[in-house]
């Protein structure tokens, strides 16, 4: 667990972040969003110490970080970072390696860990572990990003805007991945974006910041339903409430059973069915597209169903 | 690396220690200063003086503050430079030898604790130089001589750089000291050219050229058949090689003074010449001309 | 066959037309130009042509720039050997002062086969690993060459016959003056660049104050310590026990060490700021101490801008130990500054081509050190 007390920081007389209190759950994802300048990434870097608050306490499990000497706290803890920044003249193997390397694991065991993250990342240890950080795409090196970062197995993630280097087809695998392993490995998460979508798709919670002070921390469906100032309306992008709110949940939840009889006939009943994974928003889309009002989707106990638009439409807005 | 350097260090150190006892022999880079410096060396080696090896260490003022500052302990310095070194250069004391000597001798030893040791009767100055069968026929040695031959119409065509030509107290002092005038048809000015190219202009009769600017001792001079003009009235200042010790060495080495006055006494004009030569233009070792040179004349035990 | 290959051929082919050798009554005298005939000897001339001209049709014809390569060498080899066969024929019989030197022709046929063998190299794109051992290769066959006695008679030759002890000694001491001095400045001018990209505001004025050093006129500054330097060692007992004195190697070594100082302080201060944000970043993320970002991140990653510091500082302290000759220091600059004064150029050279020589292969091989280095990609 994560404790932000009253945390402040000024710099040169502006206060970057302003008496900043949150609490982020073992295992959980917290997001936070906001537009450039709104002390998003300083608040982030309080938390392993790159930067140390003017006031206030970071506890992590109830110890306050200012107890331990910086480079130790922050070997415990993953950072990842928008360009990457893996070290150019280290292959990809040797920068996964850095934390364990500098906490004198035995080479055997820093080897073993480094093939096992690279398998976890998708990335071939025999092809990519040797390669240079210039020789790798843009994804690979986010990777290899991530994969540092999880080398000594942290509880605490910190990442700034870790896909906004990444072209769109590209970003989503990444979101995907990184929501992947984070469930596999019940990593706390904190995640810094000033994308409203990613923050959505990602966060457990979202902290909207503005100016320094967090104008509402809560869970995406809340923010979506129930946004706490204009400002945070605002970055939900009106026109997208709804899109956004149906993006966070799974389309199978509302299908009811196919079979003989069951509903109206889907109509097209011969294409294939949707994914499990996919939203209500995306089976929403899929419908609009194609014309029809149903759509049929897998769900992920094999069994099949039916969604209406009808129903989708009334899921689309908060009760 | 940090290891090797402390050693260094170390070594260094002990041998500057080592080279406490020891007389640091030096000379000027130019050719004279090999053969002179090496001379000494060898007079003081064989004499089973220690003596440390900084023969031909450097140019004037680099070899003068040296020796003032006890980095080095002897050298053969010219006459007429303490002119320069106690900035007097326009006073008539350093147009005559041995007043000159005297003048240097005295001004250092109670100024620096420098001793100035016998010179050589040599003249290392500015001056000109004839052609053997040129000055032979027209009975030319000196000059007197010289400037007489010339006002008689004597055929000269002299090599000199531009500075010799223009500056007052050079060509233009001989001539007006000697009774002479070169038109510009009996000069072949050398912009910036030094003895070498006067003197080789002189041998190879280049542009019909018989005389040359030269420096008294040059090592060319012999071998290209040139006579120097012998400056009976001393226009120019004495330049006369003599080893200037530190007094402080010579208080712990009192025969030195002796051993070196038989040799500098030996080294006359020609004799320089020669010497000089034979590094010059036969590219022999200064060390091993200089060991011969006292070999032969018996001046090494 | 290329336009630069092309380009070379004229003159090299033209070459025997010009006087292959001078010689020279005694060292001083003027030279007299001999020609191909007159240096080799009528069957001698004759080889040599037959020779020059199946070397020219194997260059025309070859289309590898490997066989290029080895036949223009083979071509260098060959005007060195006849240098050295002329010499020892023309001074044959006469008195030991006469001098046999190189010709026009020698010197055309010698400039064009190099530069052949220069542009046959560049298109093989060698490896950095494959340069160092070319100028392994390069070096060997010259010591070869020397070491034979091949040239004994040619006049720089007999230059160092006079004085092949104090050669060595010397070209030690100038070796001992570049290099440690060079060393002195990298200890000293990379934890100085590193403290400078700490304190920025220390930065200007060193670096500026740095600059001016290097802009006086070396014999000036060698000057200009020398008092200093012989103030410290007649007041300072240590400093004068560890033989530092007012003549001599200590100003030429301080002289040096100043003007390596801003290459390598400015090139290591270059190399540190050019390190990525997002690197540096990172590195202090992971839990790096400031020490082990800067010896396991930064140097390294600055450490192709200090190394062609390094390349610069040793090239410019080879040929500026020189100037030492002049403060007593010694080195290469020794023959050259006698030959000056007795007006021998055989003995100017005898300084000079080991000091350039000296200089092209510390540049060859840092060069290639530094194509060498991790992260540099080609």
């Amino acid at each position: 667990m994560i404790e932000l007390q009253s945390v402040t920081k000024d710099f040169a007389g502006v206060r970057a972040v302003n008496d900043v209190s949150l609490t982020v759950e073992q295992g959980t994802v917290a997001a936070v969003v906001g537009t450039s300048g709104s002390g998003k990434s300083t608040l982030l870097r309080m938390v392993n110490r790159l930067i140390e608050p003017t006031s206030g306490r970071i506890l992590i499990d109830g110890a306050d970080t200012a107890g331990v000497p910086a480079p130790d706290l922050r070997r415990r803890i993953g950072y990842v970072i928008q360009d990457h920044g893996l070290f150019p003249h280290w292959s990809a193997a040797r920068n996964i390696a850095t934390v364990p390397v500098l906490l004198r694991w035995p080479r055997a065991q820093v080897r073993t860990r480094v093939r096992e993250l690279m398998e976890m990342l998708q990335l071939d240890p025999d092809v990519i572990g040797p390669r240079l950080p210039h020789e790798l795409s843009g994804g690979q090196a986010q990777r290899v990003g991530v994969a540092r970062a999880l080398a000594v197995r942290p509880e605490l993630l910190l990442m700034d805007e870790p896909f906004g280097a990444l072209d769109p087809v590209i970003r989503a695998q990444a979101q995907a991945d990184l929501a992947r392993v984070q469930k596999r490995l019940g990593t706390t998460v904190i995640l810094v974006t000033h994308d409203m979508a990613e923050a959505i798709r990602l966060g457990d919670r979202i902290a909207v910041m503005r100016a320094g002070r967090v104008e509402q921390f809560a869970a995406p469906a809340d923010i979506i339903a129930r946004p706490a100032t204009p400002f945070v309306a605002d970055l939900l992008g009106e026109g997208d409430r709804a899109f956004r709110y149906l993006s966070l949940r799974p389309a199978a939840d509302l299908a009811r059973p196919e079979g003989p009889g069951a509903g109206p006939a889907a109509g097209d009943a011969d294409a294939p069915p949707l994914s499990p994974g996919t939203t209500m928003a995306e089976a929403l889309s899929e419908m609009i597209w194609t014309g029809r009002d149903h759509v049929r989707v897998a769900r992920a106990d094999g069994t099949g169903g039916t969604v209406s638009r009808d129903d989708l439409i009334r899921a689309g807005r908060p009760e | 690396m940090f290891r090797t350097l402390l050693l260094s260090a170390a070594a260094s150190a002990t041998l500057a220690f080592a080279a406490q006892a020891q007389v640091v022999v030096s000379s000027k880079i130019d050719t004279e200063g090999g053969v002179l410096g090496n001379i000494i060396l060898a007079v003081l080696d064989n004499a089973g003086i220690e003596t440390e090896n900084r023969v031909q260490l450097g140019a004037t003022p680099v070899v003068r503050q040296a020796l003032v500052a006890g980095e080095i302990d002897i050298y053969p310095e010219y006459t007429g430079n303490a002119a320069y070194f106690f900035n007097r250069p326009d006073e008539p004391v350093w147009k005559d030898a041995a007043a000159a000597y005297a003048e240097a001798k005295k001004l250092d030893g109670e100024q620096n604790k420098l001793v100035w040791l016998t010179p050589a009767p040599a003249n290392n100055t500015w001056g000109v130089a004839v052609r053997r069968d040129v000055a032979e026929p027209a009975g030319v040695t000196t000059f007197s001589q010289f400037g007489q031959w010339v006002a008689g119409g004597g055929e000269v065509k002299l090599a000199a750089s531009s500075e010799f030509v223009n500056s007052a107290p050079a060509l233009p002092a001989f001539q007006t000291t000697y009774g002479f005038t070169l038109s510009q048809d009996q000069l072949i000015v050398l912009s910036g050219g030094d003895t070498a190219a006067t003197i080789q202009a002189a041998s190879n009769q280049t542009s019909g050229a018989n005389a040359a600017m030269v420096y008294g001792t040059d090592g060319q001079i012999a071998v290209s058949n040139l006579v120097v003009l012998q400056d009976d009235k001393s226009v120019q200042p004495v330049y006369q090689p003599a080893p200037v010790i530190r007094a402080e060495v010579l208080a712990d080495h009192p025969e030195i003074e002796t051993l070196l006055k038989p040799v500098f006494e030996s080294l006359t004009l020609e004799t320089l010449q020669d010497l000089n030569g034979k590094v010059q233009v036969d590219g022999l070792p200064a060390a091993d001309v200089a060991k011969e040179y006292l070999t032969a004349n018996g001046l090494l035990k | 066959m290329n336009g630069g290959t092309r380009l070379l051929i004229l003159p090299l082919a033209l070459s025997p037309l010009l006087p292959f050798a001078v010689f020279r009554a005694n060292r001083i005298a003027e030279a007299e130009p001999r020609s191909l005939v007159a240096a080799l000897g009528g069957g001698g001339a004759a080889l040599a042509v037959a020779g020059l001209a199946a070397m020219i049709g194997a260059l025309v014809l070859a289309r590898r720039a490997q066989v290029r390569t080895v036949v223009a060498a083979a071509l260098v080899v060959a005007i060195l050997l006849a240098m050295g066969w002329a010499a020892a024929r023309l001074t044959a019989g006469g008195p030991p002062q006469v001098r046999v030197g190189p010709g026009a022709g020698f010197w055309v046929a010698l400039v064009s086969a190099g530069l052949l063998v220069v542009d046959a190299r560049a298109r093989l794109h060698p490896r950095p690993a494959m340069r160092l051992a070319i100028v392994a290769v390069a070096v060997a066959i010259g010591a070869a060459i020397l070491w034979s006695g091949a040239l004994s008679q040619l006049s720089i030759m007999q230059e160092y016959g006079n004085r092949s002890a104090s050669f060595w000694r010397e070209g030690a001491r100038h070796l001992w003056l570049a290099f440690g001095s060079f060393a002195a400045a990298m200890l000293a001018g990379v934890p100085l660049g590193i403290g400078l990209t700490r304190a920025r505001r220390a930065s200007a004025p060193v670096l500026g104050l740095l600059t001016m050093l290097q802009t006086i006129p070396s014999m000036a500054l060698f000057g200009m310590l020398i008092a200093p330097l012989a103030w410290i060692a007649a007041n300072v007992p240590a400093a004068h026990a560890l033989g530092i004195r007012g003549i001599g190697a200590a100003p030429a070594f301080a002289a040096l060490f100043l003007y390596s100082l801003l290459p390598i302080v400015a090139n290591t201060v270059v190399g540190l700021t050019g390190v990525p944000r997002s690197v540096t970043e990172a590195a202090d993320g992971m839990g790096l101490t400031r020490r082990q970002r800067l010896t396991s991140v930064d140097v390294p990653l600055a450490l192709p801008v200090i190394v062609s510091a390094a390349r610069i500082v040793l090239v410019q302290n080879i040929g500026m130990a020189t100037v030492g000759a002049l403060i007593g220091a010694g080195g290469f600059g020794t023959f050259v500054f006698q030959g000056i004064g007795q007006t021998a150029t055989d003995l100017i050279l005898l300084g000079a081509l080991p000091t350039v020589a000296l200089a092209f292969a510390t540049s060859a091989v840092l060069d290639a050190l530094i194509g060498m280095l991790p992260g540099t990609a080609r």
